[in-house]
């Protein structure tokens, strides 16, 4: 560093080095305004510390006046159980006033204790300030905060009926009361469900179809070659559950449901011509059977029957029919007799028990369903119609009046609002037992429906 | 009369009283650090202010051993400097070899007041006034530029260089453009 460097250094140190200047008055200002902020910000901060752990303290103090409170009930509960005298009654329903009742023990019951009826009568009375103690107590709590927030009736039921509560008090408490009625409320809320569902449904097995058996036990059948299937039907009806857990349902309910068949190209023909329904034997009479008996039924000529995958329909032909022979040769189909329908019907109410487990449960829900059905046969019918008009009617024969059914299936619902819900189920049913009883059947359809419904809780 | 120990201890109790009597008595001679070292006056007034706040808060860890006001000038300055970090982050360093040096005399010095140093200062590029500022005038030396400023010593040696050479050519010419106007 040269001389003139440090003489440069020197010049600007010795005038500057403590050069003053008097800042602007406003900096101060400043400077006290930040000051004062820390401090109310230390402040702000020590009250909220402070204030918080008030709180705490005030809870935990709570909790143990009420433990203890409790702890000494159960103890006298024991005692009296001891002796079996009532030494206090709790009444812990807030509907009713609260009292504790103090009655004393019998002095002549055999075994009695010295003792316990001391340590009896001073719980007694530790519980009796204990109560009066934890009444004021609570009152307090409430003017200060919502800690009441006790789903603890007793303690409800005490605050209720203190008549030393001010009128604000008794409105807090009563405002508590609501809500907590309306959280339980909120708990149970979903525990129940109905709700309407239905489906087409679609029968679909391999028709076990008839065995030649049939035609020796049932001498007035005819072979046919007409083949009647499945038709799509309905099911649906009312259902409700009860929710056992967050995932478990158990649902019944009644429904409506029908196992569908028929057959449409029949021939038939009437009054005195030949009636026909393509290769059809008329039946014939069974005059010789005694009246009465079973086969004197067959008697009626005006009947035909046939088999289908339920069982065999038997039809009664309408009065005035006359069958008579059928001739293969002849072409019905020219005379313009065919187009007759064949609609035979099997329906059942059911009544189905399923468990439903929930796989996801949230606004979309997928669960899965399983159970058993039993049903109850309620209408059973066969129809032989042309168009819309009916021309004979009759029923499938054997039909059992019960039949059980298993189900599975998952399903999915969407929660439109707390209550509502959209639910839609792809169903399979297995009929457990053949629909008819005459062992030649087996007729056990499968039955595969897409439910759809909604179901309200509450 | 109150002493500055008092002052401090009142400080220390967080009168009110007290912090203000403190900064009327030092305010002018930390605004004068402060405006070496700021940009402007508003700068220099935001350094200021955040110097007393800093004081008034840490004046705790004062321990008692050294100068108060040297404590009280190293925050002003601390501050300043942290201003400045967070402006240059990447600082340009004006080439001044181009400045021949010429030659001043040493009376020029003598008719130059404390505001005009003080301009002549504040138009130094921001990193040789800073450790013009730091070596020439407060005494630091080069480590310790090196070290607050995060350059190696070195480049405190040739920014001081630099600074000064700035500083004599305009005065220079502050002398020389004085010398045409006395004549």
């Amino acid at each position: 560093m040269s001389i003139r460097d440090n003489h440069t250094d020197n010049a600007f140190r010795d005038k500057l080095q403590h050069f003053e200047i008097a800042p602007p008055p406003e900096v101060w200002d400043r400077v006290a305004g930040s000051l004062n902020g820390r401090k109310n910000r230390g402040r702000a901060l020590l009250m909220w510390w402070s204030g918080a752990a008030a709180m705490l303290l005030l809870a935990f103090v709570g909790g143990w006046y009420l433990s203890e409170n409790k702890q000494a009930d159960t103890l006298l509960m024991t005692e009296r159980d001891k002796d079996s005298s009532p030494y206090i009654q709790f009444n812990s329903s807030h509907k009713v006033n609260h009292t504790i009742s103090v009655e004393l023990a019998h002095p002549d019951i055999n075994g009695f204790n010295e003792a316990v009826l001391a340590e009896n009568r001073r719980l007694r009375l530790q519980s009796a300030q204990k109560v009066e103690r934890e009444t004021i107590y609570i009152s307090k709590m409430q003017s200060h905060n919502e800690l009441l927030k006790t789903d603890n009736e007793f303690v409800l039921a005490l605050v209720e009926n203190d008549n030393a509560l001010s009128e604000t008090d008794k409105a807090i408490v009563e405002a508590n009361l609501l809500a907590l009625a309306d959280k339980n409320e909120g708990q149970k809320e979903g525990r129940w469900h109905v709700g309407v569902k239905g489906s087409p449904i679609y029968n679909f097995d391999a028709p076990s179809g008839f065995k030649d058996a049939v035609y020796t036990s049932q001498p007035n059948v005819v072979q046919n070659n007409v083949t009647t299937s499945y038709k799509p039907s309905f099911a649906g009806g009312m259902l409700f559950a009860y929710k056992a857990s967050q995932r478990l349902k158990i649902t019944s309910g009644v429904q409506y449901n029908e196992v569908a068949q028929g057959a449409s190209g029949m021939a038939v023909s009437f009054a005195g011509q030949d009636w026909l329904f393509n290769s059809i034997e008329t039946s014939y009479e069974r005059t010789d059977a005694p009246k009465g008996s079973p086969d004197y039924d067959y008697q009626n000529v005006n009947n035909i029957v046939l088999n289908t995958q339920t069982g065999i329909a038997n039809v009664a032909l309408p009065g005035g029919v006359e069958l008579s022979s059928v001739s293969k040769a002849e072409n019905y189909a020219d005379n313009g007799i065919e187009n007759y329908d064949l609609k035979q019907l099997a329906a059942y109410v059911e009544v189905p028990l399923l468990m439903q487990y929930r796989l996801i449960d949230k606004r979309w829900g997928l669960y899965l369903n399983g159970g058993v059905n039993t049903n109850f046969l309620v209408n059973n019918s066969v129809q032989i119609k042309n168009n819309n008009e009916i021309v004979a009617t009759g029923i499938t024969e054997g039909l059992r009046n019960l039949a059980f059914s298993s189900s599975m299936g998952m399903g999915f619902d969407y929660m439109l609002s707390k209550h509502l819900m959209l639910n839609v189920e792809p169903t399979l049913k297995i009929y457990m037992n053949s629909l008819n009883d005459q062992s030649v059947f087996t007729a056990k359809p499968y039955t595969f429906g897409v439910f759809s419904g909604i179901t309200y809780q509450f | 009369m109150t002493t500055i120990e008092q002052l401090i201890s009142s400080c220390k109790k967080g009168k009110r009283d007290g912090q203000s009597k403190l900064y009327q008595m030092f305010a002018p001679k930390l605004f004068g650090v402060s405006l070496r070292y700021s940009r402007d006056q508003t700068e220099a007034e935001d350094t200021l202010h955040e110097a007393f706040v800093n004081i008034f808060s840490k004046i705790d860890q004062y321990s008692g051993k050294g100068s108060f006001e040297g404590w009280m000038r190293r925050i002003v300055v601390n501050i300043a400097l942290e201003k400045y970090r967070k402006r240059f982050r990447v600082q340009t360093v004006e080439d001044v070899s181009i400045y021949d040096t010429r030659t001043v005399n040493d009376d020029v010095y003598d008719h130059l007041n404390a505001e005009q140093l003080m301009q002549l200062i504040k138009e130094l590029p921001p990193r040789y006034k800073m450790v013009f500022n730091l070596y020439a005038i407060d005494g630091y030396t080069h480590k310790e530029i090196a070290e607050i400023m995060g350059i190696d010593e070195g480049t405190s040696k040739s920014n001081l260089s630099r600074a000064r050479k700035i500083l004599q050519n305009r005065i220079f010419e502050i002398g020389y453009l004085e010398h045409e106007y006395s004549r």
